[in-house]
């Protein structure tokens, strides 16, 4: 299927994570990536899979699962046109520690490590765009992350109590 | 020099470290990894460099952040408080280390203290700096950032099999908490 740039362009514009970029910068990154189509109940990835792209919602909804340590699974959703997923895995080919389904039909644009390395070697300005966003979300991962590490291994006490409860319950 | 670097005891001072060999200490840190030799350069240039002595403070734990440092001779400690308030090395820092590397991205309070234990030279990369590199769309600004996503993304990959390990499998991490927490209040009641 060809990819109507133009009605993605129109769709993105707008939204949080795209309203900075450029006209040609978004048409750059649209026309970098190709069209994903999801059923309802399919899924984007799953845990342990080897991820080697990130995922713009143009339509649908995705429902990203993950196991946290405090409450069991905890389902995050993604709704809006113009959410991102796995920014992170245009960087490197890491493995999902989540998975990710359409709860409904969904429509997506996959853009491939491959192809966002590409435009970064080109010097294309879209590419720094994302590169730029990464940055943002950069922080926010190391935040979480030490947020994480504290819970758990600064509060002895509380991760002990959590412990035993588990050990009760199998 | 600025009001920050007064106040962080650094002198600025011209190194008798020539260019290629402060480019062989850049090219060996894994944050530069994949530079070329004219991006290794840009990097340097945008440095500054400075020379402590031993026992000096470079920055305290809660110090706005505003720069990372290379250690590119000599040896610096980063020293933390334990939650009784006592000092502790958490580690020892040679040549090629860097320190800070998100205070490219963001400020925020520095998470310890670090000082030097010799005669130290060391470079300084302001966010300043690195912003006007980025907004002149430079790629190894970019480079940079990527390759410290790629620390980043590692570390929190780590540090969420770590607290996974110890949740699959409890019944095997409680003696370790136990004795964690009888030092603490070990501690508590010492003081």
């Amino acid at each position: 299927m060809t990819i109507d740039v133009d009605q993605y362009c129109e769709i993105l514009a707008p939204t949080p994570f795209f309203e900075s970029f450029e006209k040609e910068e978004l048409r750059s990154v649209v026309e970098a990536c190709e069209p994903r189509r999801l059923a309802a109940r399919e899924a984007l990835w799953a845990v342990g899979e080897k991820g080697d792209a990130a995922f713009i919602l143009i339509d649908g909804c995705v429902e990203r699962s993950y196991r946290s340590h405090l409450d069991g699974q905890r389902v995050v959703q993604f709704n809006s046109p113009g959410d991102v997923l796995g920014l992170s895995y245009l960087v490197k080919s890491w493995t999902h520690g989540s998975a990710a389904t359409a709860p409904e039909g969904t429509e997506l644009l996959k853009l491939s490590r491959k192809a966002f390395e590409e435009l970064f070697e080109q010097g294309d300005a879209a590419a720094y765009r994302l590169v730029d966003q990464l940055a943002e979300d950069l922080v926010q991962e190391m935040r979480d992350a030490n947020r994480r590490l504290h819970d758990v291994f600064g509060n002895p006490a509380e991760t002990l109590r959590s412990l035993r409860r588990r050990v009760r319950q199998t | 020099m600025t009001a920050d670097d007064q106040k962080e005891g650094i002198q600025e001072v011209s190194l008798a470290t020539g260019l290629s060999e402060v480019k062989s200490i850049f090219n060996n840190i894994g944050l530069f990894k994949g530079l070329s030799g004219e991006e290794l350069g840009e990097i340097v240039h945008a440095c500054k460099q400075a020379h402590i002595g031993p026992g000096e403070v470079l920055f305290e734990q809660g110090d706005q952040s505003d720069a990372l440092f290379i250690v590119g001779h000599g040896e610096l400690e980063v020293v933390g408080r334990s939650e009784m308030g006592e000092k502790v090395v958490l580690a020892i820092l040679g040549q090629g280390t860097v320190v800070g590397e998100m205070s490219l991205i963001e400020g925020g309070p520095r998470s310890a203290t670090v000082r030097s234990v010799s005669e130290c030279d060391i470079f300084r990369l302001e966010r300043e700096a690195f912003d006007k590199l980025r907004a002149q769309r430079r790629p190894v600004a970019y480079k940079v950032i990527l390759g410290l996503a790629a620390t980043v993304g590692e570390r929190r990959r780590q540090t969420d099999a770590r607290i996974q390990e110890v949740f699959n499998d409890p019944a095997s991490h409680i003696d370790a908490f136990e004795s964690q927490l009888h030092e603490m209040v070990g501690r508590l009641r010492k003081s």
